[in-house]
């Protein structure tokens, strides 16, 4: 059955089928009975046999990397902290309430024209009509991605207040229609 | 523009710390010429300098460094996304 299942399936025309497709068939499989069905080999798992110093090793490795692990949140936490303090230092009492309520911000250009800066780094910028309606989405992020969030948010508030122009030059931009 | 009393000012420039700061006393020329020197050499990076205030209701952006400025801001280069 399985010969023919393999000749059907290497040769679907009678004049290509050869002899020797049926022994590939059986190379393939590796175990086939002489009936013809399929072996499948299994064998039970056997845990390693550690020694005592073995163990102690991995387990120190093990502390170590728990512990490198920690390091790194906590000092991850502390730069995100750091950046957030910077930016809220910088923010009016309207803007860090608003920050701290709904970790968004609205500036106003020089311009005139309003933005939302929402908490992110790219796509995070948003265009607000007078009618408090967000119309156009910005990309435009600070270049190190290694930049904590916060500091991305206070670079394109100030540039959005300050260097408006420049910063819009370098965005990508797209319309935000009432479906989206 | 000029203080009436010696005060410390403040570049903060951010980087993957959150910010180093730079601590300048206005009347110590090499105070003065080291924050000057920072400020020159992250603008030829790509950096731009605000002058701000910790209310964050006032600022500039810098051509050149300020000595008087109450706290610069250098933030790096902005690209599209």
């Amino acid at each position: 059955m399985i010969d023919t299942t393999w000749g059907c399936w290497a040769n679907s025309t009678a004049a290509t089928t050869t002899a020797g497709s049926s022994a590939i068939w059986r190379t393939w499989t590796s175990d086939v009975t002489t009936s013809g069905s399929y072996v499948m080999q299994t064998q039970p798992y056997r845990a390693p046999v550690l020694t005592p110093e073995q163990i102690a090793a991995a387990e120190q490795r093990h502390a170590e990397l728990v512990k490198a692990q920690a390091e790194h949140q906590a000092k991850q936490k502390a730069v995100k902290e750091k950046a957030e303090r910077l930016l809220c230092e910088h923010l009016t009492e309207e803007q860090e309430q608003a920050w701290k309520e709904n970790r968004a911000i609205f500036v106003t250009a020089k311009s005139g024209r309003r933005f939302k800066i929402k908490e992110g780094r790219a796509g995070n910028i948003e265009e607000i009509n007078t009618e408090g309606k967000a119309i156009r989405s910005f990309c435009v992020h600070v270049e190190p991605h290694n930049v904590p969030d916060a500091d991305n948010v206070l670079a394109q508030k100030l540039a959005l207040e300050h260097n408006e122009e420049a910063l819009l030059r370098v965005a990508n931009s797209h319309p935000i229609t009432p479906y989206r | 523009m000029t203080t009436a009393t010696s005060e410390k000012h403040e570049m903060a420039v951010m980087d993957e710390t959150g910010d180093t700061k730079l601590i300048w006393d206005e009347d110590n020329d090499v105070e003065v010429e080291a924050a000057r020197s920072m400020f020159n050499s992250l603008k030829k990076k790509g950096y731009a300098g605000y002058s701000v205030n910790k209310k964050g209701d006032k600022g500039e952006l810098l051509a050149e460094f300020d000595p008087a400025a109450e706290r610069i801001i250098m933030a790096p280069q902005m690209k599209g996304g």
